[in-house]
C-alpha cells in the first residue's frame, strides 16, 4: 500500500522552498516557526529524505529537495484545483452565486443598495484587499461567480476566459482636496501647481491602471514625477486621507458628480476630461461560457438593477442624507 | 480632524466575511474513501488498509462533514454503496491521486538507488588508514551512496545541525543536543620512522629517534598529556606536530627536522619506502565516535554504523 503525504507539510514544503526563511514560512502559514521546523521534519522523516539544509539565517533545498520541487508542486496544485471544484460543486449545488464588488466609490454605492434588493441566492462579498488573489483568477478559479469593477483605460478585451459587461463610463479623473488644510479655490487649481504635494491615488489593487497613468502624465505632461505617491486600496480610505490634508488626492472619473457623493466636506474639480474621454469604465465581469441558469440570470438582474447608474439622477438610497 | 476618526466615523455597509477556509480533503482520508468505494464495505476496506473498521467509519462521516454531502447508502448485510456524490467525488480526486502517487514513485525511486549519506572528517584524519577502511565498509552498504566532505575544525556543530553532512567522524564529538553519538573501533596510533630500526617498545625509547613530533590534531588535550608522559619516561623532548607540517613530512621526510612522528598511519603507508610506519601499541588507543541529527530523516543511521563496526577486522588494527 503506497504511503500518502500529508497536504499541509507539502504547502509548507513549497512555500519555505521558495522563501527560504522558517520564519517567512510560519507568518505566511499563520502558525509558529517550530510548528514550521516540525511539519518540514516530519515530511522528511516520512520521504527518508533530507530536503532542507539549514543555516541560522536560510534553509536551503539539497538535491534530493530539488529534484522533489516539482512533484510536489504538482501534488499541491491538483489538490488546490480539486478542492476548488469541490466547492464550486458544493456553492452551485446550494443554488448560490458569488458576486464579488470592488471598492471604488460606484462599488460602495452598488454594493449599499444592491445588498438590501438582491435575492436570498446572491451573495455579496468586498474586494478584498492586497495580498489576495486578483479578481480575475478568482473567476477563473470559482471562487466567485461574477465581479463588478472599474478599470483606468483599460484593454479593449477583457481578461482571458472572461466576458465583460459595460455598465457605466466617466470621463477623465478627479482631484480632490480638504478646503482646511488645502485652502485652494476651484477655479485656481492646477494640478502642476501640487505636483510637491503628497498624491493621493487609487492603487492599482482598487482601480487597474490608475496609478500607472498619473504617474506616467505627470511625467509626459509636466516633466516631473511627484514627489510622494501615497496608495490607497479602497476609496474610502482616500476620501480619509484627503479628508486629513494628507495630501492631494487623484480619482479616476467623476468624484463630485451624483454618483459619488463622495464626501461632502471635501472639494473637488474635474481635469482631462476632453481628453480623456470615457477613461473610467465600471464593468460587470463573468466566465465566458458561463452555464449554470442562476448566475446567467443574476447577469439579467445585475445589468437592469445597474442600468439607473445611466440616468443623471440616479441617487442611492442613504445619499439624500450625506448631501444634506 | 484626524485620519482615524474619519475612518471609523464611516463604518462598511458590508464586513468583509472571514476567508473561507479551503476544504482539507487529507490525502489519506481520499485513500481511505476510495477503499470504502471499491470494496463497498467498511470491514473490508479496514482490512485492506489494516485498520479498525471504526477508524474508517470515522473518516468517511470526517469526509460527508468536509463537502457536506452523504457519500454512502448503507444497504443490508453491511453493504456500503457510493451516492452520485462518491461518483463524483471519485472523478474530481482522480488527478490529484495520479500525481501523489507519481510523488510517492520518485521518493521511492530515490531511496531505492541508495541515497546519499555524506561523511564529514576532518583533513587530519581523512588520509589516514583507519578512516580508508570506514570508508570502505561503509561502501558496502547498498542502502547508501557514500561521499565524503572534509570539515574544517570548529565548523563541526554547524555543519551537522545544519543537515549538509549526515554522519561526523572523529575523536571529538560536536557538542549538541540534537545530536546522538555511536562509537565505532577505537583508534590505535602508529610511529612513523625516517631510519629502519627497532620499533620502540616502552615510551622511553623514542629518545633514540629524537627529535620527533606528535601529530594528532583533534586531540589537543591529550596529546599534552602524551608529550609530558613520553618525557617523563625519558623519551625526549617532542612537539605536537600541525597537519600541514606532518604533510611536509610525509613529502619530504629528509628535509623535515624530524626523525619520527606518532600519528594514525596514512592511508597507504608504503607510499614512500623511505618513512616506515609501526603500530604504536605502548600508547593507548583512542576513542572514535560518530555523530548525527538524532531525528535524522534515513533512521536507519545507526544500524549502518553498527553494521561497519560488526565488520571491522580484529585481528589487526593496523594494515601494515
Amino acid at each position: 500500500m503506497s504511503i500518502h503525504f500529508d497536504i499541509e507539510e507539502l504547502k509548507t514544503f513549497l512555500l519555505l522552498a521558495g522563501n527560504g526563511h522558517f520564519t517567512e514560512t510560519a507568518q505566511a502559514l499563520g502558525i509558529s516557526q517550530p510548528a514550521v521546523s516540525q511539519r518540514i521534519a516530519r515530511l522528511e522523516n516520512t520521504f527518508g529524505l533530507m530536503l532542507f539544509t539549514r543555516s541560522v539565517e536560510r534553509a536551503e533545498l539539497t538535491s534530493y529537495g530539488q529534484k522533489l520541487h516539482e512533484p510536489i508542486q504538482r501534488c499541491v496544485e491538483s489538490h488546490d484545483s480539486m478542492a476548488r471544484r469541490l466547492s464550486h460543486r458544493e456553492a452551485a449545488e446550494a443554488g448560490q452565486v458569488r458576486l464579488v464588488i470592488d471598492r471604488s466609490a460606484i462599488g460602495e454605492q452598488l454594493a449599499a443598495t444592491l445588498g438590501s434588493k438582491a435575492p436570498a441566492h446572491v451573495r455579496i462579498d468586498r474586494m478584498a484587499g492586497r495580498g489576495a488573489a486578483g479578481w480575475d483568477t478568482r473567476l477563473r478559479n470559482f471562487e466567485c461567480d461574477l465581479f463588478l469593477g472599474g478599470s483606468f483605460l483599460q484593454q479593449p478585451e477583457a481578461p482571458h476566459g472572461l466576458t465583460r459587461i459595460e455598465l457605466h463610463r466617466e470621463d477623465g479623473l478627479s482631484a480632490l482636496w480638504s478646503p482646511d488644510h488645502h485652502p485652494m479655490e476651484y477655479e485656481a487649481f492646477r494640478l502642476g501647481d501640487v505636483l510637491h504635494q503628497p498624491l493621493i491615488v487609487a492603487s492599482d489593487v482598487l482601480v487597474p491602471g490608475f496609478r500607472g497613468f498619473v504617474e506616467d502624465w505627470c511625467r509626459r505632461a509636466y516633466g516631473t514625477i511627484p514627489g510622494q505617491f501615497l496608495e490607497y486600496d479602497t476609496s474610502r480610505e482616500v476620501f480619509a486621507a484627503c479628508h486629513a490634508g494628507i495630501g492631494i488626492g487623484l480619482v479616476p472619473g467623476d468624484a463630485g458628480g451624483p454618483l459619488h457623493p463622495a464626501e461632502p466636506r471635501l472639494r473637488a474639480r474635474r481635469l482631462f476630461g476632453e481628453v480623456l474621454p470615457d477613461a473610467y469604465a465600471f464593468c460587470l465581469y463573468r466566465r465566458a461560457g458561463e452555464t449554470r441558469e442562476e448566475v446567467v440570470q443574476t447577469v439579467a438582474w445585475l445589468v437592469g438593477n445597474c442600468e439607473a447608474l445611466k440616468a443623471p439622477n440616479w441617487a442611492p438610497a442613504g445619499a439624500g442624507t450625506e448631501a444634506a | 480632524m484626524g485620519f482615524s476618526s474619519v475612518y471609523s466615523s464611516t463604518p462598511h455597509p458590508f464586513t468583509h466575511p472571514p476567508p473561507r477556509t479551503p476544504m482539507p480533503l487529507d490525502a489519506h482520508y481520499l485513500q481511505v474513501f476510495k477503499a470504502v468505494l471499491t470494496e463497498c464495505s467498511m470491514s473490508r476496506a479496514a482490512l485492506r488498509l489494516r485498520t479498525s473498521a471504526s477508524n474508517v467509519k470515522r473518516i468517511v462521516q470526517a469526509l460527508e462533514g468536509e463537502l457536506g454531502v452523504s457519500l454512502f447508502d448503507r444497504e443490508s448485510r453491511g453493504n456500503f454503496l457510493p451516492t452520485s456524490h462518491a461518483g463524483r467525488l471519485d472523478k474530481e480526486m482522480t488527478r490529484f491521486m495520479q500525481e501523489m502517487d507519481a510523488l510517492q514513485e520518485v521518493v521511492s525511486g530515490m531511496r531505492e538507488t541508495g541515497r546519499m549519506l555524506t561523511l564529514g572528517v576532518q583533513p587530519w584524519l581523512r588520509n589516514t588508514a583507519y578512516f580508508e577502511r570506514l570508508i570502505q565498509l561503509l561502501q558496502q552498504d547498498t542502502r547508501f551512496r557514500t561521499v565524503l566532505r572534509e570539515i574544517e575544525p570548529g565548523s563541526e556543530r554547524s555543519v551537522m545541525e545544519s543537515g549538509a553532512c549526515d554522519v561526523f567522524v572523529g575523536l571529538s564529538t560536536p557538542g549538541s543536543k540534537r545530536l546522538a553519538i555511536a562509537h565505532l573501533p577505537p583508534l590505535q596510533m602508529s610511529l612513523g620512522m625516517v631510519a629502519a630500526g627497532p620499533v620502540p617498545d616502552r615510551l622511553g625509547a623514542l629518545h633514540e629517534s629524537c627529535p620527533w613530533g606528535l601529530h594528532a590534531p583533534d586531540l589537543r588535550g591529550v596529546s599534552r598529556d602524551w608529550l609530558q608522559q613520553i618525557e617523563r619516561e625519558g623519551g625526549g623532548i617532542g612537539r605536537a606536530i600541525s597537519t600541514v607540517q606532518f604533510r611536509d613530512w610525509l613529502a619530504d621526510p629528509g628535509r623535515g627536522t624530524f626523525r619520527a612522528v606518532v600519528s594514525a598511519a596514512p592511508a597507504d603507508p608504503d607510499a614512500r619506502e623511505d618513512i616506515h610506519w609501526h603500530p604504536f601499541n605502548v600508547l593507548p588507543t583512542v576513542p572514535v565516535r560518530a555523530t548525527f541529527l538524532s531525528q535524522h530523516p534515513y533512521g536507519c543511521l545507526e544500524n549502518a554504523l553498527q553494521r561497519a563496526c560488526n565488520a571491522w577486522p580484529t585481528a589487526h588494527e593496523h594494515s601494515l
